[in-house]
Order: C-alpha cells, then sequence, then structure tokens
C-alpha cells in the first residue's frame, strides 16, 4: 500500500481523497462507509441559514393558519411539544460524525447575515468540527456594485468568520469567477487556508419549491 | 378499578332480559339513585375546602323575604344574580333559585331553600320541547312544589309560570331578567313566555327594556373585530391571561365567529376589573373598539358597540392626520355624536416590516396597552413578550424575533386621529346585499348578514326551517385583493380554470356575436375553438366581487405567455382599479344565452365548463379542495340533483346561514339540498330515493289509470324506459313539463295527485355527498347499508383524510404518518382502503378521482357513477387547509399524490363487468416519485419530522410499503378477467 498520506487546511490526511459534501456525506452509515474505502477526510452537506429560517417561518405560517377563525374549528393541528427546527440536528449529527470517524470531519456552513455566518461558525466549531467549508453564495442585484465590490464583500465575511474561530476555515469557489486565482489570492489573505471548487451550477439557495420544501435535517 | 379488581371474578353485564325481571332489575337500582345528591354535594364540599368556591345543590340568593323569584340552570343563574343585586339595591324583594344537579333532582333542597314568603315564580328553561305541557325544569319544579304542598311543607302552591329563554346561546341579559321580575308583580301571568326574541305570531314574548344595564362602572368593556387570519382572537387570549395574571384585575373574554370559512369575521367582548364579573352576555357599551381591519368600517355599524366617551383603535392605511376624509359617512357621525376618541395605527405596515405578513395580533394587542392604562406600558410590553414566546417559542428564534420587532414598533406607529367638528365624509357604508335582490333576501338574510339576526321577529322566520336558496349571488363580499384577469388573446379555452375555481367565480360561455350587442366597454371575447359552434364567440369572465383571490386558476392554467413568460392565459390583477369595470361586465355576462346541453360533449373538460354551476361563492376556505366537485356535480346534474348532505365543512359552506350557494338556473331548476345528521346521512339519501321510487310508482299508476283522459302518445312517451344521455333527458323533462300544463287545471282528485306526482317521473339524481369523517368513520355503517342495498343512489366523499370542519381530528382515512389530532405521534396505521370495501360487493360502481391528478377522468367518472343504475361511489381527493400548505399548489400535490402513489385513480365499474370485461380499470401510471416528494410539502408531514425524525422516517418507510402493496393489490385486479386473473395458471394462488 503506497503511502498517499498528506495535508489540506494544516490538516494530516492519510489520502487525497475527500468526500466533498454530498448527500453521500449525509448519513453516519455512509460516511463510515467512505471512511472505510480510504478517505482522508469527510466534508459535510451545508447547513443552510435560509433553510433554517424559512422551515420556522413555514411552520408558524401553517400551524397558525385558519386558527381562531370557526367556532367549530379554532386549530387545525396538535400542539406537539418541541420542534427540531434550529441547527441542533446538524451539529449532533457532526458531533456523532466526530465520534465514529478517524479521519478528519469537515463542516460546511451556507448564511445569509454576518451575524448568521458567525454564530453557525461557531456552534460548529463548538460541535467539534476539524474545519469549517464556507459555501459563499450571493446574489449581485445592485446595479451600483462592481465585481471588485462583490469579490472585497467576500474576502470581509471570510475575514470575519475565520477571526471569530480556532479551526481553519475553506472557501468553496463559484465556478462563475472571472478571475478564480485573484480572487482566491484575496480570500488567502483574508484568512482562508484553502479553497475547494464547485461543479454545481445550480443556487444552493433556490427558492424553487422542491428545495424549499426539503427535507429537514435529521 | 373496581371493574380491574373484579377481573378474576367473570361477569355478564347488560344481557339481554325479558319481562319477567326487567321490571324489578329497575327498581334494583333505586338506592343508587337516591343516595346521588348526598354525594355529589361531598364532592361540592370538598371542593370547597380546597379551592374556597362554595357550591350546593341547589343556591338561592337575593331577600330572605322575597316575594319573587326566577328558578334557573347554568350561565343564566350568574346574568339573574346580576339582576337580582340591581333590583335588591332598588328595595323590590326578589331573588333566584339556581339548580345545580339536575338529575336526580333535588326536591327537598329545593323546597328548603326557597323562600317562605315567595308568592311568584318563574321557572326557565334553555330548551323548547314541541308540545309539552311546560319544558322540564319548569315541570319538575311545579311537581316538587305540588308535592311539598302536598306533604304539608309549604302552605299553599305560589303563582307560578315557565318560559324560554337563550336557545342555541342567544343572548340572555340583565334586561330580561328583569322583565321576568316585572313580569311577576302583574296580577295575571302570562306562562310559557319566551323572553329575548319578539313573538308576533303566537306572542309569547316578553318584552324588554335592551338600554337597562347593571354592569359595573369600573370594569373596562372592549370590542374587537378581526379577521380569522389575522389572529385578533389569540391576541386578545392572551391580553386576559396577561391581565389576569399580571394586573390582578377579574378578566373575562367571548368570541364570537361568522359561518363562512373564508373572510371570516372574528368579534372579541373582553371585560377586565376590579369586582368579579358575572355577566355571561355580550358588552352592548364598550369603553374600547378596536377595528383590526379599516373596510369593516364601510361594510359594518363597527361603532355600534361604542359607549359615549369610548376609545377606539383602527387600523388603517393612512397616517393619523390624514385619516378623517377616508372614513365613512356613518363612521364620522358616530364620532362625533358620541364624543369619541380615535387612535390610529398602521398595523399592516409595521408586522410587514418585521415580516410578519397580514400577522397584526402583536401590533394591536400593544396599542390596546397602551390606550387603555390597564398595565404600565414597560410591564404590558414585557408580559406581552413573555406570552409570545409562549405562544410561538417553539416555532423558533426567528419567529419570536419578528413579533418582538412588531411589538417594539407598534408604540411609535400610534397616533391619535384628529376629529373636526363637522362631518366630511359623503361616503356610505356598503349594503348587506344588492338592491335587486329578492323581498325575503332584502328583509331577512340582508339582517343576517348584517349582524342584526337576533332583531328579527318569528313572523319573518320559515316555519318549517325551509329556505330559498340561491343567495350567496346577492352578497358580494370583495375579500379579494387581487382577483384573476383573463388575456383573451393568449387562451387556448381549455376551461381547466373554471373547472378548479372552487367559487365558482370563474364562468365560460360560447355564444352568437350577435348577443355582445349592448356589451359594456372592455368587455372581453374571442373567437369560439368549438367545431360545433363556427363563427362564434367565447367570453371567461370572472365574478371579482365574489373572488376569493386564492390563484388556483392561474395555476391551473397550461398556457404560457412566450413574450413575458410569468405570464399565463388568465394572471392576477389588483381588484380595486377594475372593480367597477369588472361588475358591470359581470352583469352583461349573466344575461348571455346558454348553450343547450344536447350540444355538449360533455366527456370534454372544456365543454362541462359551458355549462353553468349550480354552486357558487360558498363561505368555503380560499383555494378548498372540496367545492369543486360539487360545482361539477351541480354543473352535469344540477338541475334534476338532489342531494343529502353530511354534516361538515361541506354542510357549513353548503347550506349554513345566512346565504345559501346552491343555486337554480334560469328556469328555476336546481338541486335541492338537506341536512339531517352525520351519522345518518348515507341512509337520510337512500330515503330520498326509496321516496321518490315510491312516487314514481304511483305517478305510473296514475299515468295508465287515467290514460284515456290524456294524450297517449304523452302517457306511453312517459311509461317507456327512459334514456340517460343529455338528449334523452331533455326530451324527457318537456314530457312532463307537457303533463304538468296538461294537468294544471284539473279537478280529479287522481289527476290532481298525478300532478303533484308529475316530477317524479323526470330522472331525479340523488347525491349523498360528506367527508371522510363521515364516510370512513361515523356514517360507514349507513354507508356499507346504502351500497348493500343495490339502490341506484350516487355517492360522493370529499376525502380530506381527516376531519376537517372540527379542526382535524384523525379519521380512518389520514394516512400513515401523518400528524393529526388524536395522532400528534403521526397515524400509526394505514389509510382505510374505502374504496375495495365497497368493490367487494361487486355490484357497485366505485372511483377514486383527483382533479389535480387528472381532470378529464374525474370528469368521465362523475358522468359514469350518475348514469350506473346502481349505487356509486365516488372518492375525491381534497387539499384541504389541515393539510398545511399554500392551497395555492394545491393542484400540484393532487398530481404529487397520484404520481406517488399516495392516491391512484382507479374505476370499478359493474356495467362492464355485463360483457365480460375486466371492471376494474388502474386509470394512472404506476408510482414514480419516492412518497416524501408530496409528503414532506406538507405541514401535517413536516411537523412530525421536526419533532420526532426518528420516527417519522420509520413512519415514512411504512407509508411507502403501504402504497407498495394497495398498488400490487389493484395492479392484480386490473390484470384480471372478470372473476379470474389473466395468469391464473401460473399463479393459482397469486
Amino acid at each position: 500500500m503506497p503511502d498517499l498520506s498528506t495535508r489540506y487546511l494544516g490538516l494530516a490526511l492519510t489520502s487525497p481523497i475527500v468526500a466533498s459534501s454530498s448527500p453521500l456525506t449525509e448519513r453516519l452509515e455512509s460516511l463510515r462507509v467512505l471512511e472505510d474505502a480510504g478517505v482522508g477526510a469527510v466534508v459535510m452537506p451545508s447547513l443552510f441559514e435560509e433553510q433554517l429560517t424559512l422551515e420556522s417561518t413555514d411552520l408558524d405560517t401553517y400551524l397558525s393558519h385558519g386558527a381562531d377563525s370557526h367556532s367549530e374549528a379554532l386549530s387545525y393541528f396538535p400542539d406537539m411539544w418541541a420542534y427540531n427546527l434550529g441547527p441542533e440536528g446538524y451539529l449532533t449529527r457532526l458531533a456523532e460524525a466526530k465520534r465514529l470517524l478517524k479521519v478528519p470531519v469537515i463542516a460546511s456552513l451556507n448564511g445569509v447575515s454576518v451575524g448568521g455566518w458567525i454564530a453557525y461558525a461557531k456552534r460548529m466549531e463548538e460541535a467539534g468540527a476539524d474545519a469549517l467549508e464556507l459555501n459563499v453564495y450571493y446574489v449581485p442585484t445592485d446595479p451600483a456594485q462592481d465585481g471588485g465590490a462583490v469579490e472585497r464583500q467576500q474576502a470581509d465575511l471570510v475575514q470575519a468568520v475565520v477571526e471569530s474561530l480556532k479551526i481553519p476555515v475553506a472557501v468553496k469557489l463559484t465556478p462563475f469567477l472571472s478571475a478564480p486565482a485573484n480572487v482566491a489570492a484575496q480570500l488567502a489573505k483574508a484568512g482562508a487556508r484553502g479553497w475547494c471548487c464547485s461543479t454545481a451550477s445550480t443556487s444552493p439557495t433556490s427558492t424553487s419549491r422542491s428545495s424549499r420544501w426539503c427535507r429537514p435535517w435529521t | 378499578m373496581r371493574a380491574a379488581s373484579r377481573l378474576h371474578v367473570p361477569s355478564s353485564r347488560a344481557a339481554p332480559q325479558n319481562p319477567d325481571v326487567f321490571f324489578q332489575a329497575r327498581e334494583a337500582a333505586n338506592p343508587w339513585y337516591l343516595a346521588t345528591p348526598a354525594i355529589v354535594q361531598q364532592a361540592m364540599d370538598r371542593l370547597a375546602a380546597r379551592t374556597g368556591r362554595a357550591y350546593h345543590l341547589v343556591d338561592y340568593h337575593g331577600a330572605p323575604d322575597a316575594e319573587r323569584v326566577l328558578v334557573i340552570m347554568g350561565s343564566g343563574a350568574e346574568v339573574t344574580r346580576e339582576t337580582v343585586d340591581a333590583l335588591l339595591a332598588r328595595g323590590e324583594k326578589v331573588g333566584v333559585l339556581q339548580l345545580r344537579l339536575f338529575r336526580p333532582f333535588p326536591m327537598e333542597q329545593l323546597l328548603a331553600a326557597l323562600p317562605a314568603t315567595v308568592h311568584s315564580l318563574a321557572v326557565l328553561d334553555r330548551t323548547k320541547e314541541p308540545g309539552c305541557a311546560g319544558e322540564p325544569l319548569y315541570q319538575d319544579v311545579v311537581t316538587a312544589l305540588a308535592e311539598g304542598v302536598s306533604a304539608g311543607h309549604r302552605p299553599a302552591l305560589p303563582r307560578m309560570i315557565g318560559g324560554r329563554y337563550g336557545l342555541a346561546s342567544k343572548e340572555f341579559t340583565p334586561a330580561m331578567a328583569r322583565a321576568i321580575f316585572d313580569e311577576l308583580a302583574r296580577p295575571a301571568l302570562r306562562n310559557h313566555f319566551t323572553v329575548g326574541i319578539t313573538d308576533d305570531v303566537t306572542h309569547t314574548s316578553l318584552e324588554h327594556d335592551a338600554g337597562w344595564s347593571t354592569e359595573h362602572a369600573e370594569t373596562v368593556r372592549a370590542v374587537f373585530y378581526g379577521l380569522g387570519a389575522d389572529g385578533t382572537v389569540g391576541g386578545n387570549k392572551n391580553s386576559i391571561k396577561i391581565i389576569g395574571e399580571d394586573a390582578g384585575l377579574h378578566a373575562q373574554g367571548y368570541f364570537v365567529y361568522d359561518s363562512k370559512k373564508s373572510g371570516s369575521i372574528t368579534t372579541s367582548h373582553l371585560r377586565f376589573g376590579p369586582h368579579p364579573i358575572r355577566s355571561s352576555y355580550l358588552i352592548s357599551q364598550a369603553s374600547f373598539v378596536a377595528c383590526h381591519q379599516f373596510h369593516f368600517l364601510g361594510e359594518m355599524d363597527v361603532l355600534a358597540l361604542a359607549a359615549p366617551g369610548a376609545t377606539v383603535l383602527l387600523n388603517a392605511p393612512y397616517p393619523a392626520a390624514e385619516l378623517w376624509p377616508h372614513l365613512p359617512r356613518p363612521v364620522q357621525e358616530t364620532i362625533l355624536a358620541r364624543k369619541l376618541k380615535v387612535f390610529s395605527v398602521d398595523a399592516i405596515a409595521v408586522a410587514t416590516k418585521a415580516g410578519l405578513g397580514k400577522r397584526i395580533n402583536t401590533v394591536m394587542q400593544t396599542c390596546f396597552f397602551a390606550l387603555t392604562n390597564l398595565l404600565p406600558l414597560p410591564q404590558a410590553v414585557a408580559a406581552i413578550k413573555k406570552g409570545i414566546e409562549k405562544s410561538y417559542g417553539k416555532r423558533g428564534s426567528i419567529v419570536l424575533e419578528k413579533n418582538y420587532q412588531a411589538v417594539d414598533a407598534a408604540i411609535s406607529a400610534l397616533a391619535e386621529v384628529p376629529v373636526p367638528a363637522t362631518v366630511s365624509s359623503t361616503k356610505e357604508r356598503r349594503l348587506p346585499v344588492l338592491p335587486e335582490a329578492p323581498p325575503f333576501v332584502q328583509a331577512v338574510t340582508a339582517a343576517l348578514i348584517a349582524g342584526q339576526g337576533d332583531a328579527l321577529p318569528v313572523s319573518m322566520l320559515p316555519a318549517d326551517g325551509t329556505w330559498p336558496t340561491a343567495t350567496t349571488r346577492f352578497e358580494k363580499r370583495n375579500l379579494a385583493t387581487e382577483v384573476p384577469e383573463w388575456d383573451s388573446e393568449l387562451c387556448i379555452q381549455c376551461g381547466k380554470c373554471v373547472l378548479v375555481c372552487p367559487h365558482a367565480v370563474l364562468r365560460a360561455a360560447v355564444y352568437e356575436e350577435a348577443a355582445l350587442a349592448g356589451a359594456p366597454d372592455g368587455f372581453k371575447s374571442a373567437a369560439a375553438r368549438w367545431r360545433q359552434f363556427p363563427g362564434q364567440k367565447y367570453t371567461l369572465q370572472v365574478s371579482a366581487e365574489d373572488c376569493t383571490g386564492c390563484r388556483l386558476c392561474v395555476e391551473a392554467c397550461p398556457v404560457k405567455n412566450k413574450r413575458e413568460v410569468r405570464l399565463k392565459a388568465i394572471n392576477m390583477a389588483p381588484h380595486a382599479p377594475i372593480k367597477d369595470r369588472e361588475r358591470a361586465n359581470w352583469d352583461f355576462f349573466r344575461t348571455l344565452p346558454e348553450v343547450p346541453r344536447e350540444q355538449l360533449n360533455q366527456d370534454l373538460v372544456k365543454d362541462t365548463q359551458l355549462l353553468e354551476p349550480l354552486f357558487e361563492f360558498s363561505g368555503a376556505c380560499a383555494g378548498c379542495g372540496e367545492t369543486p366537485y360539487l360545482k361539477l356535480l351541480s354543473q352535469l346534474f344540477g338541475d334534476r340533483a338532489i342531494i343529502a348532505n353530511a354534516t361538515g365543512c361541506s354542510s357549513i359552506y353548503g347550506g349554513n346561514l345566512p346565504t345559501t350557494p346552491w343555486a337554480t338556473n334560469r328556469a328555476g331548476r336546481g338541486p335541492a339540498w338537506a341536512n339531517s345528521l352525520f351519522e345518518d346521512n348515507a341512509e337520510f339519501g337512500l330515503g330520498m330515493r326509496l321516496a321518490l321510487d315510491q312516487q314514481r310508482t304511483r305517478a305510473e299508476f296514475l299515468l295508465r289509470a287515467h290514460r284515456g283522459k290524456l294524450d297517449a302518445a304523452l302517457v306511453d312517451g312517459l311509461l317507456a324506459l327512459e334514456g340517460r344521455d343529455p338528449a334523452a333527458l331533455a326530451g324527457r323533462r318537456h314530457l312532463v313539463t307537457t303533463l304538468q300544463h296538461a294537468l294544471a287545471d284539473a279537478s280529479d282528485p287522481e289527476l290532481h295527485e298525478l300532478a303533484a306526482l308529475a316530477e317524479s317521473l323526470a330522472r331525479q339524481s340523488v347525491w349523498i355527498v360528506g367527508g371522510d369523517g363521515w364516510a370512513y368513520d361515523i356514517g360507514f355503517g349507513g354507508l356499507d347499508h346504502v351500497l348493500a342495498s343495490g339502490r341506484d343512489v350516487n355517492i360522493l366523499v370529499l376525502d380530506t383524510e381527516v376531519y376537517s370542519n372540527t379542526g382535524g381530528q384523525m379519521s380512518k382515512s389520514t394516512p400513515r404518518g401523518a400528524v393529526a389530532k388524536f395522532a400528534a405521534g403521526g397515524k400509526q396505521a394505514p389509510k382505510k382502503d374505502l374504496g375495495l370495501f365497497a368493490m367487494s360487493y361487486g355490484h357497485a360502481y366505485v372511483a377514486q378521482i383527483a382533479l389535480g391528478g387528472d381532470d378529464s377522468h374525474a370528469v368521465k367518472v362523475f358522468r359514469e357513477a350518475e348514469a350506473f343504475p346502481g349505487p356509486s361511489l365516488i372518492i375525491a381527493y381534497s387539499h384541504c387547509i389541515a393539510h398545511g400548505y399554500d392551497l395555492v399548489h394545491g393542484l400540484e400535490q393532487q398530481k404529487l399524490a397520484v404520481q406517488t402513489g399516495h392516491w391512484p385513480l382507479f374505476r370499478y365499474n359493474p356495467a362492464v363487468a355485463e360483457t365480460g370485461a375486466n371492471p376494474f380499470s388502474l386509470d394512472c401510471k404506476a408510482p414514480s416519485l419516492p412518497l416524501k416528494k408530496y409528503a414532506y410539502n406538507e405541514t401535517r408531514y413536516t411537523m412530525l419530522a421536526h419533532a420526532h425524525p426518528e420516527a417519522a422516517e420509520e413512519l415514512l418507510h411504512e407509508a411507502e410499503a403501504d402504497l407498495k402493496e394497495r398498488w400490487h393489490r389493484y395492479e392484480y385486479l386490473a390484470r384480471s378477467v372478470h372473476g379470474w386473473t389473466a395468469d391464473a395458471k401460473e399463479e393459482p394462488h397469486a
């Protein structure tokens, strides 16, 4: 068996093959299979701040819809003791993955607000993530904002997250950059320890019905 | 415990008894009845020891030497007590005797509690027993006193009268109680009286002074008008808790709801004060009035209950300084006349900015506390936020933050409205019904809509409970801010939008171009795309004032505008700018001629949607999944339909006052509709069928007997076997009408009878309609009985998979894994296969349909079911707000239900079996999507995934296994050749 060990984000890996953020890394059983097959690290699927917000507001909307409107039906659903609406499900699974696996476990995050990015990043670190991958997606709709401003905004965000964590941070680069190398350099300057390339061309924050109502984290 | 402790001693209970011992067995129980009053009193004493609230079997309150006493049970006793206190203060010798135990009747306690000085006594019953000698409590009291006199406990009987009050929770006020005390002071008493109504028929009612009040001056009396959707009631319930707990005041709330499920108005009556509140009646003089929807001011007398000097809070879309000119004239007049202090807040703007949309309850609640000073404002705000956390905390921090933001922004958005010295507005309040409505609707229905039903005298009400149909068309509720607008150039005239419209506000017509003469400006038309109507015009028209804005029509439209992809051939547009234009267009559209039924191919959706719906503008929820089926029924068979409707949503939006959506066509024909009970609806409908068949048999006998006196060809035509296609039905109708004309002046008693029975000679279509709660559960025994009977009835099950009308309780139709009341952990058992049950008889037509899955299939099923000369069962998928998603996606969900195998489409037609072919037809493709693609779009499933993810996942897997098993079963049936499977040789025991 040749020695394939290498380093990524400062982490020692037994193999240069990293299982990227995907449905393959969603379940603990498949993470184990990946490790047994020899991956050097795993990246968990992204936690979407926007999705958590949407699930919460949707649940509130539809549990309230029609309530207190008719004398024979003051509500339409039974009251549950609690709902797993925050990032807890994701964090629990992250901690469990960390406990089960020997290879580094990298968390992935897609935020909306700066506060959200930092808050969720910290909680992932606390849950035991060895590193964090930032899944940055931004739709620049302001006609007055040029490409440079967008890139600087992303670099500022990366810097803010890096400064709030002790674990290394990587950034997932979109394939639609005019000057990817330049952007990578800016992000490195902002504190990113590495980057990865996404082949996905679809929006991770799509508001199409199928993705809006995709299954909650378990 | 007793039963458990005796498990080792088996026994038999309730065994059928014969006459030899039944009597003695009944008397053997006497000691237990005799002991019961003392046991109940002991329980009351224990309660008093623990809570300080002392109750007795009979409680007397009033003057020890009272001369006039009322005897009463229940909450009315509190009102009477309040009245007695007020009259005692005036020196009157009165009292109230409150009974807290009815059976066994506490005779001894009643005799002991009644002062010996009483000379006149009235007994009040909150019930009516037609034809009785007196209502139950009255009779018991009379008996008790008579026995008391007979036994020597009292020297003589007082003067005694009985009366009725408060039926169906009608108001019972101190003024009414006082009217009874006044009656007891008269020399001659009116027995068997009523109070609280005006009986101008049999003149039983006592008059009362509605202005007489006993309410404490320190009690804050607040009335709130809101919509069900804006959270007003929920906010007020929280306010009651806050004031009761944090302000240390006594608090009370009554909530009044109207009969509509879309745009329902709620009225909250709240009392707060330092003294115990016994006023179990609504507020009539409010010190605070809040109107949470600005448009109410133009539709109803929102300030009717405002006392002079009261504070008024308006949710208004205008700044306070600019509000006055926007108020209707009657509102301005009342404000000036009663010197009201008016405040306003743009609650929608505040709530929208906070991300709450139209949920304005926390904004209005905060303003209420700011204006009433029931609590120091900082303390009130803290309490409101605490209440929000309690109510919404489980739904996530983002929801809490939005509500907190709304509370914080509310105070600064609140401002006093400057009130000028004079009225300036010329805007009048909208009439409750259209001016052209018939006299009954103008006099009675309009009063009900305006909230004046309590004032209607007895003579105005139909004595037999029969009300006119087709009255929703006069209501014009103007609920929608956006309504559909037709693109006549793009439209392919498929009729899908008309088909799915839950409120029948979209209509289509084909007509000769000449009919366009006199059309108003802006009335749209296009060349009709029907081969049989060359050169004719087509119009798709919306009744915008009846639309609820649900958008299902837009979702159903298959056409896309290539120039602007967001648009279709029908699109939502703001209502206000086109309101007048569309009203004129609608009025004109109603004058267009109808296409004769027999010229349409009723197997085609587009043709059926030219038929006039006879079910329109119901009060069902916006986007309702049930009503399109009823509308289709009314289009296809409405002019000869008789409907037995089970209790449930369909009986509420279908028959609850004030208006009725079942309508009539231009010939005055339309469905006859009746609702009996929840549990007997199938038998109720079967009874209609049997009665019609009896009438027909008698009519045919009379036709034969009097053939010589009538046109022989007419008689022979009517006695011949009738066809069931549209042309044959039209021909039959013509024969019946001819017979009716021929018998119009008949003097022979039997011919007179034949005239009365003539309608039964036309084909009547009997429909038995209800939801899954009825069909799968409570009425299932009857449904089974009717299916077994083999009689020609049609059963339509509007399957929402839950008891919708009563708030989402689990039925046997609820699928595995869905959350419902009584299934908070997700239903653990699979959905009952009602279709398979029905198919097992072999002689019943059975089909399962979903409009969003296959609309042509649905139309075909309705026609086949109705034509089948035996029992037919249609199980119709109906999306519902109890599923928990935006119903604009209802049709999409129906399609997914079919594609995932949750809702297979099929038909079982015994008529096909008679030809030797397979009666079972599986009418959809095999499931092609995983169940979660359908299920996890709905809160009824996702809430379990949020709360108990592992359980949800397990149930989802089990549910998928259920679907696979059912699909395989159906595939097996579909492969079979009537009675034998096609592959029987290979799999004899498959």
